[in-house]
């Protein structure tokens, strides 16, 4: 059954159609607010909270088929939110934010493992992880949200567009600004490409 | 093409958005240009590092069920239903207002200018003369009326409960005594059945060893008679 016809179902009083729909989106949503706010617990409630207001706000959707953006468009909304919150409470230390300005974005300690220029070596998933949610705190949130509606999403150009509502030549070059920045701070990291390939 | 056109295809050559023509022109570009090409490898790269990050299943289980709605908000959603979305916000004013005024005049709501300041009276059905009282001044002997009054009522709940206790505990008594005698009857029960299965088996012993002696005293007699008619 489509989106568009589970949506019909719990408008006439299904609610179980819309329970599918959730069951559908629960892990993309999920993993892109993970993402963007890098707290699995903090991306727990923030997912929560995306699709009660979906509950809540669907009979106000009036074209179906934009169900999937307009998803997207509450996400987004929650995870400035949380953004705007964890950078109020953040606390950072000012001889951290001075290396920061001095030597550009540095790896963090306890990634920085001497085997790294072995040719075998590679990162696990938790090392993933936490160098990519490093990596992307570095670049512009709005670079951010582009990169990861587009590597991860699968969405559009012109899908990212509409949820972000702005143009499709600025969704594209946020896309080529974010990337080429998520290059910098992998070279001063000399992370390379190799060190995250798996032999499936 | 110019390196910055080659640029503007990029993200739609990278993520294949861009169409046949397009990506023609651009491979041409690419083909010739070593800045943009290694640009493009380095951008692919970039991509490529980004998508090791795998995705996790978060399991929140979510449910969403019917609340049950109260018959406040089954009005108020019959009223919207009503009015609609596309009713003028003064229609809807003026329904506001009516239902107002019904209410009020349900209510026997009474408004008046009373000693420079508004007051309200309502009551739901309508007032007679004799249910209207008086409002007049409490006195001390008033209030001292009252406490004795209270103390009287304390002292006969009092009185009550302890009645109440006394009946308890006497019908509690009562079921105790008949317990024990019922319990003494039934133990002498048993006790002379005991006494008579053990009268009835020293009977039996008796007669066995009667018979037995009478037993006896039959071969004595019969030996010595043979012993005589042997002499």
């Amino acid at each position: 059954m489509t989106d568009t016809e589970l949506i019909e179902k719990f408008l006439i009083g299904d609610i179980g159609a819309f329970n599918q729909l959730v069951w559908r989106w629960e892990k993309s949503i999920f993993n892109f607010i993970l993402k963007m706010s890098g707290d699995f617990e903090a991306s727990k409630d923030i997912c929560q909270k995306t699709f009660i207001k979906a509950f809540k706000g669907l009979k106000k959707l009036n074209d179906h088929t934009k169900f999937k953006t307009w998803l997207y468009q509450i996400a987004v909304n929650h995870c400035r939110d949380e953004i705007r919150r964890q950078k109020k409470h953040k606390m950072i230390s000012i001889e951290k934010l001075q290396e920061d300005c001095e030597e550009g974005a540095i790896l963090p300690e306890n990634l920085a493992s001497d085997g790294r220029n072995s040719p075998d070596f590679h990162w696990n998933q938790k090392e993933i992880r936490e160098i990519l949610d490093q990596a992307f705190e570095r670049i512009p949130e709005e670079q951010r949200l582009v990169i990861i509606m587009k590597e991860y999403q699968g969405l559009k150009f012109s899908e990212i567009a509409e949820i972000l509502n702005q143009s499709i030549n600025t969704t594209k070059s946020r896309m080529y600004y974010g990337l080429n920045a998520l290059r910098k701070v992998f070279d001063q990291w000399d992370i390379k490409k190799e060190a995250f390939e798996y032999d499936l | 093409m110019t390196c910055e056109e080659a640029k503007n295809y990029f993200m739609d050559y990278l993520y294949q958005e861009i169409d046949d023509e397009g990506r023609k022109t651009l491979e041409a570009h690419l083909n010739s240009c070593e800045s943009c090409r290694n640009e493009m490898a380095a951008l692919k790269n970039t991509s490529t590092i980004l998508q090791s990050y795998e995705e996790v299943d978060p399991r929140l289980n979510l449910i969403f069920v019917k609340e049950s709605e109260s018959v406040w908000q089954k009005i108020r959603e019959q009223v919207e239903n009503y009015l609609g979305s596309g009713t003028h916000w003064g229609t809807r004013l003026a329904y506001g207002l009516a239902i107002i005024l019904i209410c009020l005049s349900l209510l026997n709501m009474e408004i008046s200018w009373e000693d420079g300041h508004f007051a309200f009276k309502m009551s739901l059905w309508p007032r007679s003369e004799s249910t209207q009282f008086q409002e007049s001044a409490i006195t001390k002997n008033d209030l001292i009326e009252f406490q004795k009054d209270q103390i009287l009522l304390m002292n006969k709940l009092i009185d009550a409960s302890e009645a109440k206790q006394r009946r308890e505990m006497i019908l509690t008594l009562t079921d105790f005594t008949q317990e024990i005698e019922r319990k003494r009857k039934s133990d002498f029960i048993v006790l002379g059945t005991s006494m008579e299965q053990l009268q009835f088996q020293t009977d039996q012993q008796l007669q066995l060893t009667n018979q037995s002696l009478d037993g006896l005293f039959k071969l004595i007699n019969v030996q010595s008679t043979q012993q005589e008619i042997r002499r």
